[in-house]
């Protein structure tokens, strides 16, 4: 109980820091999964019209996966150098395959019967996309969103290995300096964050399915 | 005479790396207002013939007309608004309510709200689903009501032509009755020009003014019910709709002893449809409800009196027992 009264003294006192660690760490994070929504929706729609297509990109993707963040990190490092920019291009390459790979299979999971029936009656490609696909996809996509989010959210705090900054600076000085109240400064906050996105995608979630209940 | 409103004209189709055409060198006219059952075993080429009129498949060669115009000739998307299409396997959105799903097509012809919302109500009553239907979702109601949503949305635009594939493929005997009884009346009483695909042959036969019978890509024969009962083209034919066996089973059944009572009540309706004296044989009855099209016939005491009626359900649990 004590280091947490003392992280919280901590925080309150050097609160300027914290804030600016927060900001920090929620918009890198932000930024990581709308570009990874941006590149990775319309590449699993891509995917899931063109089958021949789907086999290389999903695996690059997935070989992707395997490689850790942190050594994703350390490659880059002679390449775009430190800050948050590399921190950045790491967190984006998480966050891309759970976002690709539930897009391709929300796009596959609707009948296609169901668009039979929507091109049979005069839709266009395009009313099709809007009005039926996409609202039936959208339940896995959002959920693959949300696996990403979670993830990205958790893994900022190795930014602060490469100086981007974030929550996870805290970590790495409270590792240091073997003062736990210290990590605790940063490994609060980020759990708590990742169960908020956690939350709150699960709402949206659940909004977006109400007609099957 | 009376007007075409489909022409095929030598119409083929081959798959690729099919080595055979699922559709043979069809040619078929189809008039105005008239409801045409297409009939066959599964895998004969009925789907397919039928979704070359709407160009979801396109023929490999051969011609298809509507009113006159070759269907190519328009843009694919009005094409298909101006025809209604009811798939296999029903295919309601299920993210939208049945409302929305009827005011599908309306909506793309960009109609307004008010015109949308009283179509939509005259529609389901139609085809007979409850208002309080209308702000539900498919999966929220059963099967045969699915199909009627399916049909209601399918004629929304108020299309002239209408396709439908195994509308009432899934569903039990007694709700697959009532929903075809229902359909045939809106069907008369509207004027569509209906082609309409099944594997049952009671169907085919209690629905089409005029049948198409199909084996391996080809018609058969395309006759009115009776006479392809009654002198079925060929041996495939005959086997099919089982024709012999039928016509000497049934004539050897007197009408009365396989009627259903009506006890001393006239139906309401009763009056519109054809008698039958007591004496009758089933052969008599089957005749007169396949040359009237009509859902039954009334058998009627020497007096006149009603004592009952008989269905073409009635007929095939005859044939099938
Ligand atoms: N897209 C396709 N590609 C290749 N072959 C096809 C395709 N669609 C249908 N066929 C073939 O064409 C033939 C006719 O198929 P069709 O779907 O028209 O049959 P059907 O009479 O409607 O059968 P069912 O009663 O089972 O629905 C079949 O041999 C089928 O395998
Ligand atoms: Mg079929």
């Amino acid at each position: 109980m004590e280091v947490l009264s003392q992280a919280i003294e901590y925080a309150a006192t050097n609160s300027d820091r914290f804030w600016e660690a927060v900001r920090v760490h929620v918009s890198i994070s932000l930024y990581a999964l709308l570009i990874a929504v941006v590149i990775c929706v319309p590449l699993g729609i891509v995917c899931a019209k063109k089958q021949w297509l789907s086999g290389p990109i999903m695996g690059l993707f997935n070989s992707l996966r395997v490689i850790p963040s942190l050594a994703v990190l350390v490659i880059l490092l002679p390449l775009i150098g430190t800050g948050f920019t590399p921190a950045l291009v790491a967190l984006t390459l998480l966050a891309c395959p759970p976002v690709l790979i539930n897009t391709y299979m929300g796009f596959r999971s609707v009948e296609p019967s169901i668009i039979e029936a929507a091109s049979g009656m005069g839709m266009s490609g395009g009313r099709i996309m809007r009005k039926v696909e996409l609202p039936l996809a959208l339940p896995l996509l959002l959920s693959g969103v949300k696996t990403a989010a979670v993830e990205v959210i958790a893994s900022a705090t190795l930014a602060a290995f490469i100086g981007g900054g974030g929550l996870g600076t805290f970590i790495i000085n409270g590792l240091g300096m073997y003062k736990f109240s210290l990590l605790l400064v940063g490994a609060i906050p980020v759990a708590l964050l990742a169960i908020l996105s956690e939350i709150g995608f699960a709402l949206i979630e659940r909004v977006s399915t109400r007609y099957a209940r | 005479m009376s007007k075409q409103a489909i022409v095929f004209d030598r119409v083929s189709k081959t798959f690729p790396k099919a080595s055979k055409p699922s559709v043979n060198e069809t040619s078929l006219e189809i008039g105005q207002g008239s409801f045409v059952t297409i009939l066959g075993a599964s895998g004969c080429g009925k789907t397919t013939l039928l979704k070359m009129v709407n160009r979801i498949i396109e023929p490999s060669s051969g011609t298809i007309s509507i009113f006159g115009k070759d269907i190519r000739q328009q843009p694919l998307t009005e094409l298909r608004r101006s025809i209604g299409y009811v798939i296999q396997q029903i295919g309601l959105f299920p993210h939208m309510t049945i409302e929305q799903n009827i005011s599908t097509v309306p909506e793309i012809l960009g109609w307004d709200r008010e015109k949308i919302k009283s179509r939509v109500k005259e529609l389901m009553e139609l085809v007979h689903l409850p208002e309080s239907f209308s702000k539900r979702y498919p999966h929220q109601l059963s099967g045969g009501q699915q199909q009627r949503v399916g049909i209601a949305r399918a004629m929304a635009g108020d299309p002239e032509v209408l396709l439908m594939d195994e509308p009432f493929g899934a569903i039990d005997a007694i709700t697959r009755g009532k929903l075809q009884d229902d359909f045939k009346q809106i069907q008369q009483q509207l004027g569509k020009t209906v082609i309409f695909v099944t594997h049952d042959v009671e169907e085919a036969l209690k629905l089409g003014d005029k049948m198409i019978v199909m084996n391996e890509g080809t018609i058969q024969q395309y006759d009115t019910p009776l006479r392809i009962l009654e002198q079925p083209a060929n041996e495939f034919v005959s086997r099919l709709v089982q024709a012999d066996d039928l016509f000497q089973r049934l004539h050897l059944i007197r009408a009365e002893d396989s009627m259903i009572a009506l006890d001393g009540h006239d139906p309401a309706d009763a009056g519109q449809y054809p008698r039958l004296p007591a004496g009758a044989s089933l052969k008599d009855a089957l005749q007169l409800i396949l040359k009237h099209g009509v859902p039954y016939v009334v058998i009627e005491s020497v007096n006149g009196q009603p004592l009952g009626k008989i269905t073409m359900a009635n007929l095939y649990s005859v044939e099938g027992g």
